[in-house]
Protein backbone atom coordinates (compact mmCIF):
# COMPACT_ATOMS: atom_id res chain seq x y z
CA UNK A 1 0.00 0.00 0.00
CA UNK A 2 1.30 3.42 -0.94
CA UNK A 3 1.69 6.48 1.22
CA UNK A 4 -1.77 8.05 1.60
CA UNK A 5 -0.49 11.54 0.81
CA UNK A 6 0.91 10.20 -2.46
CA UNK A 7 -2.31 8.36 -3.23
CA UNK A 8 -4.34 11.53 -2.90
CA UNK A 9 -1.58 13.64 -4.49
CA UNK A 10 -1.43 16.16 -1.67
CA UNK A 11 1.45 17.46 0.44
CA UNK A 12 1.87 16.26 4.02
CA UNK A 13 0.97 19.82 5.05
CA UNK A 14 -2.33 19.80 3.17
CA UNK A 15 -5.34 21.31 4.96
CA UNK A 16 -8.43 19.15 5.60
CA UNK A 17 -10.18 21.13 2.87
CA UNK A 18 -7.42 20.30 0.35
CA UNK A 19 -7.61 16.64 1.30
CA UNK A 20 -11.36 16.62 0.88
CA UNK A 21 -11.09 18.24 -2.55
CA UNK A 22 -8.38 15.87 -3.72
CA UNK A 23 -10.37 12.88 -2.54
CA UNK A 24 -13.52 14.05 -4.28
CA UNK A 25 -11.69 14.54 -7.55
CA UNK A 26 -10.19 11.07 -7.45
CA UNK A 27 -13.36 9.39 -6.21
CA UNK A 28 -15.31 10.85 -9.11
CA UNK A 29 -12.63 9.64 -11.44
CA UNK A 30 -12.47 6.12 -10.09
CA UNK A 31 -15.80 5.19 -8.48
CA UNK A 32 -16.41 1.69 -9.92
CA UNK A 33 -20.13 2.22 -10.30
CA UNK A 34 -19.48 5.26 -12.48
CA UNK A 35 -17.07 3.23 -14.62
CA UNK A 36 -18.74 -0.14 -15.07
CA UNK A 37 -16.38 -1.31 -17.81
CA UNK A 38 -13.13 -0.41 -16.06
CA UNK A 39 -11.88 -3.38 -14.06
CA UNK A 40 -8.98 -1.48 -12.50
CA UNK A 41 -11.24 1.26 -11.17
CA UNK A 42 -12.28 -0.75 -8.12
CA UNK A 43 -8.71 -1.24 -6.86
CA UNK A 44 -7.86 2.40 -7.42
CA UNK A 45 -11.05 3.53 -5.70
CA UNK A 46 -10.38 1.34 -2.68
CA UNK A 47 -6.89 2.74 -2.38
CA UNK A 48 -8.14 6.30 -2.62
CA UNK A 49 -10.91 5.63 -0.09
CA UNK A 50 -8.51 4.06 2.37
CA UNK A 51 -6.16 7.03 2.07
CA UNK A 52 -9.06 9.37 2.64
CA UNK A 53 -10.29 7.42 5.66
CA UNK A 54 -6.91 7.87 7.23
CA UNK A 55 -6.25 11.49 6.34
CA UNK A 56 -9.76 12.86 6.80
CA UNK A 57 -9.82 11.75 10.42
CA UNK A 58 -7.74 14.30 12.34
CA UNK A 59 -6.83 11.85 15.06
CA UNK A 60 -5.81 9.02 12.72
CA UNK A 61 -3.88 11.45 10.56
CA UNK A 62 -1.93 12.74 13.55
CA UNK A 63 -1.12 9.18 14.64
CA UNK A 64 0.00 8.33 11.12
CA UNK A 65 2.18 11.46 10.99
CA UNK A 66 3.79 10.47 14.29
CA UNK A 67 4.39 7.00 12.87
CA UNK A 68 2.08 5.25 15.35
CA UNK A 69 0.04 3.57 12.64
CA UNK A 70 0.90 2.66 9.09
CA UNK A 71 -0.94 3.24 5.81
CA UNK A 72 -3.19 0.30 6.56
CA UNK A 73 -4.26 1.94 9.82
CA UNK A 74 -7.66 2.72 8.46
CA UNK A 75 -9.52 -0.51 8.20
CA UNK A 76 -12.29 -0.66 5.71
CA UNK A 77 -15.10 -3.09 5.81
CA UNK A 78 -15.57 -5.22 2.73
CA UNK A 79 -18.29 -3.97 0.48
CA UNK A 80 -19.66 -4.85 -2.90
CA UNK A 81 -20.31 -2.31 -5.58
CA UNK A 82 -23.59 -1.78 -7.33
CA UNK A 83 -22.16 -2.50 -10.76
CA UNK A 84 -21.78 -6.14 -9.78
CA UNK A 85 -25.59 -6.35 -9.63
CA UNK A 86 -26.65 -3.74 -12.14
CA UNK A 87 -25.88 -5.90 -15.12
CA UNK A 88 -27.49 -8.96 -13.59
CA UNK A 89 -31.05 -10.02 -13.00
CA UNK A 90 -31.88 -7.19 -10.63
CA UNK A 91 -30.79 -4.46 -13.00
CA UNK A 92 -34.08 -4.18 -14.93
CA UNK A 93 -35.82 -3.32 -11.67
CA UNK A 94 -34.10 0.07 -11.80
CA UNK A 95 -34.41 0.84 -15.45
CA UNK A 96 -37.57 0.41 -17.37
CA UNK A 97 -38.32 2.84 -20.08
CA UNK A 98 -41.94 3.55 -20.96
CA UNK A 99 -41.76 0.65 -23.35
CA UNK A 100 -40.48 -1.83 -20.85
CA UNK A 101 -37.39 -3.82 -21.45
CA UNK A 102 -36.33 -7.40 -21.69
CA UNK A 103 -33.52 -9.11 -19.93
CA UNK A 104 -31.41 -11.88 -21.29
CA UNK A 105 -33.24 -12.82 -24.44
CA UNK A 106 -33.94 -9.17 -24.41
CA UNK A 107 -34.22 -7.26 -27.47
CA UNK A 108 -36.88 -4.80 -26.88
CA UNK A 109 -36.58 -1.18 -26.06
CA UNK A 110 -35.74 1.41 -28.58
CA UNK A 111 -32.29 0.32 -29.62
CA UNK A 112 -33.18 -3.23 -30.54
CA UNK A 113 -36.69 -2.39 -31.61
CA UNK A 114 -35.20 -0.01 -34.16
CA UNK A 115 -32.59 -2.52 -35.16
CA UNK A 116 -35.13 -5.19 -35.96
CA UNK A 117 -37.87 -3.03 -37.38
CA UNK A 118 -35.83 -2.30 -40.42
CA UNK A 119 -33.07 0.03 -39.98
CA UNK A 120 -33.44 2.27 -37.04
CA UNK A 121 -32.62 5.39 -38.93
CA UNK A 122 -35.59 7.12 -37.44
CA UNK A 123 -38.43 7.31 -39.89
CA UNK A 124 -40.29 4.33 -41.32
CA UNK A 125 -40.12 0.79 -40.10
CA UNK A 126 -43.06 -0.89 -38.45
CA UNK A 127 -42.96 -0.97 -34.67
CA UNK A 128 -41.92 -4.24 -33.18
CA UNK A 129 -44.30 -6.12 -30.98
CA UNK A 130 -42.42 -7.81 -28.18
CA UNK A 131 -43.20 -9.58 -24.99
CA UNK A 132 -42.17 -7.73 -21.79
CA UNK A 133 -39.29 -8.81 -19.59
CA UNK A 134 -39.54 -11.47 -16.92
CA UNK A 135 -38.69 -10.31 -13.42
CA UNK A 136 -37.58 -12.25 -10.37
CA UNK A 137 -38.44 -11.55 -6.77
CA UNK A 138 -37.58 -13.26 -3.50
CA UNK A 139 -40.27 -13.82 -0.90
CA UNK A 140 -39.85 -14.92 2.69
CA UNK A 141 -42.43 -17.45 3.80
CA UNK A 142 -43.21 -18.86 7.28
CA UNK A 143 -42.52 -22.59 7.61
CA UNK A 144 -46.13 -23.66 8.15
CA UNK A 145 -47.42 -21.53 5.26
CA UNK A 146 -45.05 -23.35 2.94
CA UNK A 147 -46.16 -26.77 4.22
CA UNK A 148 -49.89 -26.09 4.32
CA UNK A 149 -50.11 -23.57 1.50
CA UNK A 150 -51.19 -19.96 1.89
CA UNK A 151 -52.17 -16.86 0.07
CA UNK A 152 -50.10 -13.76 0.61
CA UNK A 153 -49.94 -10.30 -0.87
CA UNK A 154 -46.64 -8.63 -1.70
CA UNK A 155 -45.99 -5.05 -2.65
CA UNK A 156 -43.51 -4.76 -5.48
CA UNK A 157 -40.86 -2.06 -5.75
CA UNK A 158 -43.03 -0.13 -8.21
CA UNK A 159 -45.96 -0.07 -5.78
CA UNK A 160 -47.95 -2.72 -7.61
CA UNK A 161 -49.36 -5.47 -5.41
CA UNK A 162 -49.24 -9.10 -6.35
CA UNK A 163 -51.34 -11.88 -4.86
CA UNK A 164 -49.18 -14.93 -4.50
CA UNK A 165 -50.67 -18.35 -3.86
CA UNK A 166 -48.15 -20.57 -2.14
CA UNK A 167 -49.20 -24.15 -2.91
CA UNK A 168 -49.13 -26.80 -0.14
CA UNK A 169 -45.78 -28.58 0.01
CA UNK A 170 -43.76 -25.69 -1.41
CA UNK A 171 -40.03 -26.36 -1.12
CA UNK A 172 -37.33 -23.90 -0.08
CA UNK A 173 -36.02 -21.88 -3.06
CA UNK A 174 -38.91 -23.13 -5.19
CA UNK A 175 -39.83 -20.59 -7.84
CA UNK A 176 -43.46 -19.75 -8.57
CA UNK A 177 -44.39 -18.33 -11.91
CA UNK A 178 -47.00 -15.58 -12.07
CA UNK A 179 -48.06 -15.30 -15.64
CA UNK A 180 -47.95 -11.86 -17.23
CA UNK A 181 -47.06 -10.09 -13.97
CA UNK A 182 -43.62 -8.98 -15.21
CA UNK A 183 -42.60 -5.93 -17.19
CA UNK A 184 -45.06 -4.50 -19.71
CA UNK A 185 -44.70 -5.53 -23.34
CA UNK A 186 -43.51 -3.39 -26.21
CA UNK A 187 -45.78 -2.15 -28.96
CA UNK A 188 -48.83 -3.99 -27.67
CA UNK A 189 -46.93 -7.18 -26.85
CA UNK A 190 -47.92 -9.20 -23.77
CA UNK A 191 -46.26 -8.52 -20.42
CA UNK A 192 -43.50 -10.80 -19.17
CA UNK A 193 -43.87 -13.18 -16.26
CA UNK A 194 -42.97 -12.63 -12.63
CA UNK A 195 -40.98 -15.35 -10.90
CA UNK A 196 -41.15 -15.47 -7.13
CA UNK A 197 -38.48 -17.46 -5.33
CA UNK A 198 -39.75 -18.74 -1.97
CA UNK A 199 -37.36 -18.58 0.99
CA UNK A 200 -38.78 -20.67 3.82
CA UNK A 201 -38.10 -19.49 7.38
CA UNK A 202 -37.04 -22.11 9.93
CA UNK A 203 -39.57 -23.32 12.50
CA UNK A 204 -39.06 -23.41 16.26
CA UNK A 205 -39.35 -27.21 16.47
CA UNK A 206 -40.41 -28.70 13.17
CA UNK A 207 -37.78 -29.71 10.67
CA UNK A 208 -38.43 -30.77 7.14
CA UNK A 209 -36.58 -33.40 5.18
CA UNK A 210 -38.10 -33.82 1.74
CA UNK A 211 -41.75 -34.61 2.39
CA UNK A 212 -41.28 -35.72 5.99
CA UNK A 213 -41.47 -33.62 9.14
CA UNK A 214 -39.15 -34.35 12.04
CA UNK A 215 -39.76 -33.18 15.58
CA UNK A 216 -38.14 -33.95 18.92
CA UNK A 217 -40.65 -34.34 21.75
CA UNK A 218 -39.65 -34.45 25.43
CA UNK A 219 -41.24 -37.20 27.60
CA UNK A 220 -41.07 -37.76 31.35
CA UNK A 221 -39.27 -40.70 32.92
CA UNK A 222 -42.50 -42.48 33.84
CA UNK A 223 -44.01 -41.88 30.40
CA UNK A 224 -40.97 -43.50 28.80
CA UNK A 225 -40.69 -46.45 31.15
CA UNK A 226 -44.36 -47.21 31.62
CA UNK A 227 -45.73 -45.97 28.31
CA UNK A 228 -48.31 -43.20 27.87
CA UNK A 229 -50.63 -41.39 25.54
CA UNK A 230 -49.31 -37.87 24.90
CA UNK A 231 -50.23 -34.88 22.77
CA UNK A 232 -47.71 -34.01 20.06
CA UNK A 233 -47.81 -31.10 17.61
CA UNK A 234 -48.16 -31.76 13.90
CA UNK A 235 -48.39 -29.27 11.05
CA UNK A 236 -52.19 -29.74 11.20
CA UNK A 237 -52.44 -29.28 14.98
CA UNK A 238 -51.97 -31.57 17.98
CA UNK A 239 -52.67 -35.31 17.78
CA UNK A 240 -52.54 -38.09 20.38
CA UNK A 241 -49.51 -40.38 20.17
CA UNK A 242 -49.04 -43.62 22.04
CA UNK A 243 -45.60 -43.90 23.64
CA UNK A 244 -44.96 -47.64 24.08
CA UNK A 245 -43.66 -48.80 27.46
CA UNK A 246 -39.89 -49.09 27.56
CA UNK A 247 -39.28 -46.14 25.24
CA UNK A 248 -36.01 -44.23 25.43
CA UNK A 249 -34.29 -41.07 24.30
CA UNK A 250 -33.86 -41.47 20.57
CA UNK A 251 -36.86 -43.74 20.12
CA UNK A 252 -38.49 -42.61 16.89
CA UNK A 253 -42.18 -43.05 16.20
CA UNK A 254 -43.90 -42.46 12.91
CA UNK A 255 -47.18 -40.64 12.35
CA UNK A 256 -48.15 -41.83 8.92
CA UNK A 257 -49.50 -39.21 6.54
CA UNK A 258 -48.84 -36.30 8.91
CA UNK A 259 -45.96 -34.86 6.91
CA UNK A 260 -45.82 -32.47 3.97
CA UNK A 261 -48.65 -32.77 1.45
CA UNK A 262 -47.34 -34.57 -1.63
CA UNK A 263 -46.92 -32.67 -4.85
CA UNK A 264 -46.84 -34.05 -8.36
CA UNK A 265 -48.66 -37.26 -7.51
CA UNK A 266 -46.49 -38.28 -4.58
CA UNK A 267 -48.29 -39.39 -1.42
CA UNK A 268 -48.22 -37.17 1.64
CA UNK A 269 -45.11 -37.51 3.80
CA UNK A 270 -44.93 -38.74 7.40
CA UNK A 271 -44.03 -37.09 10.66
CA UNK A 272 -41.24 -38.65 12.70
CA UNK A 273 -41.34 -38.03 16.44
CA UNK A 274 -38.06 -38.59 18.25
CA UNK A 275 -38.44 -38.93 21.99
CA UNK A 276 -36.17 -37.29 24.52
CA UNK A 277 -36.45 -38.54 28.07
CA UNK A 278 -36.30 -35.71 30.60
CA UNK A 279 -35.82 -36.27 34.34
CA UNK A 280 -37.72 -34.19 36.92
CA UNK A 281 -36.37 -30.65 37.36
CA UNK A 282 -35.61 -31.03 41.06
CA UNK A 283 -34.04 -34.12 42.65
CA UNK A 284 -36.65 -36.36 44.17
CA UNK A 285 -35.89 -38.18 47.42
CA UNK A 286 -38.15 -41.11 46.67
CA UNK A 287 -36.66 -41.62 43.21
CA UNK A 288 -33.17 -41.42 44.69
CA UNK A 289 -33.94 -43.94 47.39
CA UNK A 290 -35.40 -46.28 44.82
CA UNK A 291 -32.40 -46.03 42.50
CA UNK A 292 -29.95 -46.59 45.35
CA UNK A 293 -31.58 -49.96 45.86
CA UNK A 294 -32.13 -50.69 42.16
CA UNK A 295 -28.84 -49.65 40.54
CA UNK A 296 -26.36 -52.11 42.15
CA UNK A 297 -28.32 -55.10 40.88
CA UNK A 298 -29.09 -53.65 37.39
CA UNK A 299 -25.82 -52.41 35.88
CA UNK A 300 -25.87 -51.34 32.22
CA UNK A 301 -22.95 -50.02 30.17
CA UNK A 302 -24.28 -46.91 28.39
CA UNK A 303 -20.96 -45.40 27.30
CA UNK A 304 -19.61 -48.69 26.04
CA UNK A 305 -22.66 -48.91 23.81
CA UNK A 306 -21.88 -45.42 22.54
CA UNK A 307 -18.32 -46.46 21.75
CA UNK A 308 -16.82 -44.27 24.47
CA UNK A 309 -15.55 -46.93 26.85
CA UNK B 1 -32.35 -9.89 2.60
CA UNK B 2 -31.99 -7.23 5.29
CA UNK B 3 -34.67 -5.22 7.10
CA UNK B 4 -34.94 -1.45 7.39
CA UNK B 5 -33.07 -1.09 10.70
CA UNK B 6 -30.23 -3.39 9.60
CA UNK B 7 -29.74 -1.32 6.46
CA UNK B 8 -29.73 1.92 8.50
CA UNK B 9 -26.92 0.48 10.63
CA UNK B 10 -24.88 -1.07 7.85
CA UNK B 11 -24.99 1.98 5.58
CA UNK B 12 -24.92 4.50 8.46
CA UNK B 13 -27.96 6.27 7.14
CA UNK B 14 -30.81 8.11 8.86
CA UNK B 15 -34.34 6.78 8.85
CA UNK B 16 -35.76 9.89 7.16
CA UNK B 17 -33.13 9.81 4.41
CA UNK B 18 -33.73 6.16 3.55
CA UNK B 19 -37.49 6.72 3.58
CA UNK B 20 -37.08 9.66 1.22
CA UNK B 21 -34.91 7.64 -1.16
CA UNK B 22 -37.53 4.90 -1.23
CA UNK B 23 -40.24 7.48 -1.91
CA UNK B 24 -38.14 8.87 -4.74
CA UNK B 25 -37.83 5.30 -6.10
CA UNK B 26 -34.04 5.55 -5.91
CA UNK B 27 -34.16 2.34 -3.93
CA UNK B 28 -36.87 -0.22 -4.52
CA UNK B 29 -36.91 -2.84 -1.78
CA UNK B 30 -39.61 -5.48 -1.62
CA UNK B 31 -42.47 -5.09 0.80
CA UNK B 32 -44.04 -8.01 2.60
CA UNK B 33 -45.67 -8.51 6.00
CA UNK B 34 -45.68 -4.72 6.35
CA UNK B 35 -41.89 -4.59 6.28
CA UNK B 36 -39.20 -3.67 3.78
CA UNK B 37 -36.84 -6.35 2.52
CA UNK B 38 -33.59 -5.14 0.93
CA UNK B 39 -31.67 -7.37 -1.46
CA UNK B 40 -27.87 -7.27 -1.83
CA UNK B 41 -28.35 -5.22 -4.98
CA UNK B 42 -30.54 -2.72 -3.15
CA UNK B 43 -27.88 -2.34 -0.45
CA UNK B 44 -25.06 -1.87 -2.96
CA UNK B 45 -27.21 0.78 -4.61
CA UNK B 46 -27.74 2.58 -1.30
CA UNK B 47 -23.97 2.58 -0.76
CA UNK B 48 -23.53 4.06 -4.22
CA UNK B 49 -25.99 6.85 -3.44
CA UNK B 50 -24.23 7.44 -0.10
CA UNK B 51 -20.89 7.72 -1.94
CA UNK B 52 -22.31 10.21 -4.40
CA UNK B 53 -24.03 12.27 -1.74
CA UNK B 54 -21.77 12.05 1.28
CA UNK B 55 -18.29 11.54 -0.17
CA UNK B 56 -18.55 13.30 -3.50
CA UNK B 57 -20.74 16.10 -2.17
CA UNK B 58 -23.31 15.74 -4.93
CA UNK B 59 -26.64 17.33 -4.00
CA UNK B 60 -29.78 15.21 -4.03
CA UNK B 61 -31.36 17.05 -6.93
CA UNK B 62 -28.25 16.35 -9.01
CA UNK B 63 -28.39 12.69 -7.99
CA UNK B 64 -31.88 12.67 -9.38
CA UNK B 65 -30.31 13.43 -12.77
CA UNK B 66 -27.30 11.14 -12.38
CA UNK B 67 -29.04 7.96 -11.24
CA UNK B 68 -31.37 7.56 -14.25
CA UNK B 69 -28.44 8.23 -16.57
CA UNK B 70 -26.38 5.63 -14.75
CA UNK B 71 -29.28 3.18 -14.94
CA UNK B 72 -29.48 3.77 -18.66
CA UNK B 73 -25.79 3.02 -19.00
CA UNK B 74 -26.27 -0.28 -17.20
CA UNK B 75 -29.35 -1.07 -19.27
CA UNK B 76 -27.37 -0.40 -22.43
CA UNK B 77 -24.56 -2.61 -21.20
CA UNK B 78 -27.03 -5.42 -20.55
CA UNK B 79 -28.43 -5.02 -24.03
CA UNK B 80 -24.99 -4.84 -25.53
CA UNK B 81 -24.12 -8.08 -23.82
CA UNK B 82 -27.32 -9.68 -25.08
CA UNK B 83 -26.43 -8.52 -28.56
CA UNK B 84 -22.85 -9.76 -28.43
CA UNK B 85 -24.05 -13.08 -27.00
CA UNK B 86 -26.51 -13.36 -29.85
CA UNK B 87 -23.83 -12.48 -32.37
CA UNK B 88 -21.47 -14.94 -30.77
CA UNK B 89 -23.92 -17.75 -31.45
CA UNK B 90 -24.02 -17.00 -35.17
CA UNK B 91 -21.92 -18.92 -37.70
CA UNK B 92 -18.32 -17.86 -38.10
CA UNK B 93 -18.73 -16.25 -41.53
CA UNK B 94 -21.70 -14.17 -40.38
CA UNK B 95 -19.73 -12.94 -37.38
CA UNK B 96 -16.84 -12.01 -39.62
CA UNK B 97 -19.23 -10.14 -41.84
CA UNK B 98 -20.60 -8.18 -38.88
CA UNK B 99 -17.09 -7.36 -37.68
CA UNK B 100 -16.15 -6.13 -41.12
CA UNK B 101 -19.12 -3.79 -41.12
CA UNK B 102 -18.16 -2.45 -37.68
CA UNK B 103 -14.58 -1.75 -38.72
CA UNK B 104 -13.77 1.78 -39.83
CA UNK B 105 -13.92 2.15 -43.62
CA UNK B 106 -10.64 1.85 -45.49
CA UNK B 107 -9.13 5.08 -46.59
Amino acid sequence: MRNPYEVLGVSPKATPEEIRKAYRQLAKKYHPDLHPGDKAAEERFKEVSAANDLLSDAEKRARFDRGEIDEAGAERRERSFYRAYAEGGEGPKYWTSGDGEAEGSGFTEDLFADLFSGMGRGAGGARVRMRGADVTYALRCPFLDAVRGAKTRVTLPDGKTLDVTIPPGTRDRQTLRLKEQGMPGVGGGPPGDAFVEIHIEPHAYFQRKDDNIHVEVPVGLAEAVLGAKIQVPTVDGPVTLTVPFGSNTGTTLRLRGKGVPGTGGRPRGDQYVTLKVVLPDSPDDELRAFLERWAPTHPYDVRGKAGMA
Amino acid sequence: MLGFEQVMLQCRIERGTLERWITLSWVRPMQGDGEWHFSDADIARIELICDLHRDLGIAEDAIEVILPLLDQVYALRRQMRALTDALGALPEDVRRDVLARLAPPDR
